[in-house]
């Protein structure tokens, strides 16, 4: 049987590994996530649940004589990872078991906590009386913990009576009963396209006649989009696999065979641009090491940075752009293919971890008032859309892009709104594509940033800008380890802000209009002498002749 | 200012389908407030279908205009939703006064004659304002443009050439950090330290042996660190490739640093110059690869001159399609047409200033990209101009003539055998702790002349 440790070690594994920084981490834990884990331990379950497994590891760590004491899972454990994490998503999971149509109230999620505790009753367990001094201080360590690691935080407290159980809820994103409508809906519509998370996400959405939470969760709160088209694209995943099943066997918790890619653009000194395949890690599931083959050529790549693996040095060429493509994957054995999805458009971002790189890719989605490149077909429907969006003032760009080639890139483009609810194009895609998720952001650019530690040197600290619609916005940083506030004062919005940043620690920056506030970041700062080498796996080497070549002062065969 | 005269919204058939106009309201209390609050109400219920922009009038006694341009399809008619989510929450607003004037306004015009003040404009659809950085220009990494005496001047009358050496150690431990990059992030970060002229900092990394690029230079890897062997009496090493502090305090602990010199004006991170007598015992205890004596090994296996410039990079270009400037024997470019002699050309724009430069070997019709002193020397010797080089045995210094600089390869040879960039004035370039042997083999490759033990020449260099 695996401990609390374990779990909770496997738990934050599962939501960590293989994403890129920058993502927003929902603890979306339900039975499948469980067995999805509990599979891939080396040990067998007791009774062949792992749901209870897990359950009874929670309880033995925390329950003692009906009382739930959570002052041995407060902090981090030695290797610097939060303990609480496990009973966490014991709470998720409670908030995962709620009916389709029950009502959000706080003895609903209790009896259901009750439940998974084995404890009986209806209300707050024993050693659970104030949200505040029991659960809440987990929550906190967890948010904190994941912004430290370049994470975005979701779970947050409600307001009212449901300040403390809004946050497992705001975890919860797909629960059992809506994966069976998603996989009915798949069965139904016979989808059997190498499509991307976003471009299926636009699928089911059109077709929307799902029960209430599932439609809340399509429509509502556009901050959520990317981590729900995750989730609805493994499942998706899982019905190509092993089609429509209300019974799963342990198999079908390891779906994942293929690896998806992105794009990673460059451009020579000539002008010449090229688009090289980008594989994605896939979440969970990120060996070390991948090997391609294309067109009889093998390519290797490795890990470059959370989420992606080195760009491949395979050009696509316009026919692979049009159609998608699927790459035999050698090496490891368990993979499939590297999948170059059919799409309509490309959205390529500068680096996140070096905006000033001149590097482009599939990156993720653009943030208001920064500048990206739309790669697009010569469709004119599409472009149509996309003159119209500019008509609308919601995009701008500045170049006239050449119009006798099959795909199209328009430069500079930067999305200048955040008016688009009622705007109508025909490629929704590019909508959900294009649309901002939040109303205020919160941009760190400049500065000399570390992408390993995802901190910035000392003396050489970031401009803050905040993009959104509001004239002014109030900016609060905050110095994490005493709570010194540094900076608490309007400023005009879009405008990069210079601040200093006195000494090495950690900041955290938050910025309010009178209703709305910024998620909180996190800017670290360090001191020189924290710098790291970095063993590359990769060094550039030049030739000198037919036989050697030189990399600094090493010379060696070729 | 703007006077258009929004009046109507027609559809395809020119039939009237909603009206613009103005309504205007008297407001007294905090006009930062007042704005702030209709922007939250406008963002929060979506309500910019209504309300497509608004002025405010300037401030007088506490008190202000707000005209918010309102489409509808009536011309005084306000649509229920801004009446709810926006005007009664202003009217209700804490301390405020929002008081609806009962006239509707079709014109910008109308409203400013009306109430006599400065009116301002304020969007609800546009907020961020378009502001494109300036596209980033893939210039070519090995280009180097002819030194101006104002940049050369400025770092050589620097009294505070300290700053300068902190900043590219700082430099150095942090493209170690780094471990690889683009070009465009060398250069950036070149500029964030406030280093000038990106391009030659790069080539002087390249010479002593910290960092290595890619063949057409768009990319670059720190390299590895290693102790390099110099020729001494002693056991004497150089720390090439990655570092940082640690390293650094971790060799000082070792007591084998015997000497961190500042690198001619201060160009470089410094030199560092270990003396080891074992160097496998500190090659177990530290991440470092002994690899002898590097100078003496690059010099041994690189080609003749001749095989190096048909190793270089080959571009496709269509030369009629560009403008270009030849290099001359003046040491100049000078306006030419379509490229038809062997020889270092620039590409240029439509002004005539420089793009990047190339050269070109009339014999293959090939177009080459490279280090911009190899192209030039390249160029110097298909003109036939004899390339001289002077040799001190005693002093084992090597001087060149500046307008005659090698190669970078063939130039980290030298580099590499003392750890330090050449000295320079005006007209020459000489380089420390070269042995006659390398001084003959490198000279014999590039076929340059060797003039040894030339006193007076020495003197003067």
């Amino acid at each position: 049987m695996a401990s609390y440790t374990d779990w909770n070690q496997a738990l934050i594994s599962y939501f960590i590994d293989g994403v890129p920084r920058g993502t927003r981490i929902y603890l979306s834990v339900d039975e499948d996530v469980i067995e999805n884990i509990g599979y891939n331990f080396t040990d067998s379950s007791v009774d062949g649940k792992w749901i209870d497994d897990f359950n009874s590891a929670v309880r033995k760590k925390v329950i003692v004589d009906e009382y739930v004491n959570l002052k041995q899972i407060k902090g981090k454990n030695p290797q610097g990872f939060p303990q609480g994490v496990a009973f966490l998503c014991a709470c998720v999971l409670a908030a995962s078991l709620m009916g389709e149509e029950e009502k959000i109230s706080e003895k609903d999620y209790f009896k259901r906590l009750r439940e998974t505790l084995a404890l009986p009753g209806f209300h707050r367990p024993q050693g659970m009386k104030s949200g505040s001094d029991s659960e809440e201080p987990l929550w906190k360590e967890w948010n904190l913990w994941l912004m430290q690691q370049g994470f975005l935080v979701s779970a947050q407290p409600g307001s009212g009576p449901t300040k403390y159980t809004n946050y497992p809820i705001s975890q919860c994103l797909l629960r059992r009963t809506d994966k069976d409508k998603l996989q009915q809906l798949f069965q139904e519509k016979k989808w059997q396209a190498q499509w991307d998370a976003l471009t299926l996400f636009v699928y089911v959405k059109e077709v929307g006649l799902f029960g209430k939470h599932l439609r809340d969760l399509l429509t509502e709160d556009r901050e959520r989009y990317d981590s729900l088209a995750e989730e609805i694209y493994q499942v998706y995943e899982q019905w190509q696999e092993y089609g429509y099943s209300k019974n799963k066997n342990c198999n079908s918790y390891n779906w994942s065979h293929n690896l998806s890619c992105g794009l990673y653009r460059t451009e020579s000194f000539l002008g010449d641009i090229s688009y090289s395949l980008y594989p994605k890690q896939k979440r969970r599931c990120k060996p070390e090491l991948i090997e391609i083959q294309i067109n009889e050529n093998n390519y290797q790549s490795r890990e470059e940075r959370p989420g992606w693996y080195y760009p491949l040095d395979y050009y696509v060429n316009e026919t692979e752009l049009e159609q998608g493509c699927k790459y035999q994957i050698t090496s490891p054995n368990n993979l499939d293919y590297l999948v170059l999805p059919d799409r309509d458009f490309w959205i390529l971002v500068s680096d996140p971890d070096n905006y000033d790189s001149g590097a482009f890719a599939s990156w993720g989605k653009p943030s208001p008032g920064n500048e990206f490149i739309l790669l697009c077909k010569n469709k004119k429907e599409l472009l149509s859309d996309i003159h119209n969006l500019r008509d609308k003032h919601l995009l701008e760009w500045s170049n006239q892009p050449s119009t006798n080639t099959k795909w199209i890139e328009i430069e500079q483009c930067m999305v200048v709104s955040h008016a688009w609810d009622k705007v109508i194009i025909k490629n929704q895609a590019l909508k959900d594509a294009l649309q901002p998720s939040v109303s205020l952001s919160i941009s760190l650019s400049g500065g000399l940033r570390v992408p390993k530690m995802d901190a910035w040197l000392i003396g050489y600290s970031p401009q803050i800008t905040i993009f959104g619609l509001y004239p002014t916005v109030k900016i609060k940083v905050t110095e994490l380890a005493n709570g010194r506030v540094i900076m608490d004062e309007s400023h005009p919005i879009n405008v990069p802000i210079n601040i200093s940043l006195p000494h090495t620690g950690e900041y955290i920056v938050q910025a309010f209009t009178q209703d709305r506030s910024t998620p909180k970041r996190l800017i670290r700062i360090v001191d020189w002498n924290k710098l790291e080498i970095e063993k590359s796996n990769h060094y550039e080497f030049r030739n000198i002749n037919d036989k050697n070549q030189i990399c600094g002062s090493i010379i060696q065969k070729r | 200012m703007n006077k258009q005269k929004i009046i109507a919204i027609i559809d395809p058939h020119g039939n009237a389908i909603k009206l613009r106009w103005y309504k205007g309201f008297l407001c007294e209390g905090s006009q930062e407030q007042i704005i702030e609050k209709i922007y939250e109400l406008v963002c929060k219920f979506s309500l910019e279908r209504f309300v497509l922009h608004m002025y405010k009038s300037e401030l007088i006694n506490n008190k202000f205009y707000i005209f918010l341009g309102i489409e509808s399809e009536k011309l005084g008619h306000i649509p229920q939703e801004l009446i709810t989510h926006l005007i009664i929450p202003l009217q209700k607003l804490h301390r405020c006064i929002f008081t609806e004037i009962c006239s509707s306004f079709s014109y910008y015009d109308e409203i400013r004659s009306r109430i006599g003040l400065e009116i301002q404009s304020c969007e609800f659809t546009n907020r961020i304002p378009y502001r494109p950085k300036s596209k980033i220009i893939v210039n070519n990494p090995f280009d180097i443009t002819i030194v101006t005496s104002k940049s050369k001047n400025h770092i050589l009358a620097s009294e505070n050439i300290k700053a300068y050496v902190q900043r590219y150690e700082y430099l150095l431990y942090w493209l170690s950090t780094l471990g690889t990059g683009t070009w465009e992030t060398f250069r950036r970060t070149c500029n964030t330290l406030q280093l000038e002229e990106s391009n030659r900092i790069l080539r002087r990394f390249r010479l002593l042996g910290h960092l290595e690029t890619c063949a057409n230079g768009s990319k670059w890897s720190s390299a590895p660190t290693t102790i390099v062997q110099i020729e001494s009496e002693q056991s004497e090493f150089i720390l090439c490739g990655q570092r940082n502090i640690k390293l650094i305090n971790q060799l000082k602990l070792l007591g084998i640093v015997v000497n961190i010199a500042d690198q001619p004006r201060g160009e470089a991170p410094p030199c560092l110059r270990l003396l080891v007598d074992n160097p496998d015992i500190i090659t177990n205890e530290l991440p470092l690869i002994n690899v002898g004596k590097a100078s003496q090994k690059l010099s041994e296996i690189l080609p003749e001159i001749t095989t190096w410039q048909q190793k270089l990079t080959t571009l496709e270009l269509v030369a009629s399609m560009q403008k270009w400037r030849k290099f001359n024997s003046d040491n100049k470019f000078e306006i030419c047409g379509n490229p038809n002699e062997t020889g270092m050309y620039e590409i240029c724009d439509e002004n005539f200033n420089h793009r990047y430069t190339l050269f070109y070997n009339q014999e293959t019709k090939t177009w080459h990209q490279g280090d911009w002193y190899g192209l030039r020397f390249l160029s110097l010797q298909s003109q036939g101009i004899s390339c001289q080089v002077y040799y001190d045995i005693d002093s084992k210094k090597l001087v060149v003539p500046t307008n005659q600089r090698w190669p970078e390869i063939y130039e980290r040879a030298l580099v590499l055998a003392s750890g330090k960039l050449p000295t320079s004035d005006k007209s020459w370039l000489i380089y420390e702790n070269i042995n006659r042997e390398l001084a003959y083999v490198l000279s014999e490759k590039l076929n340059v002349k060797l003039n040894q033990n030339d006193q007076e020449l020495l003197n003067c260099a």
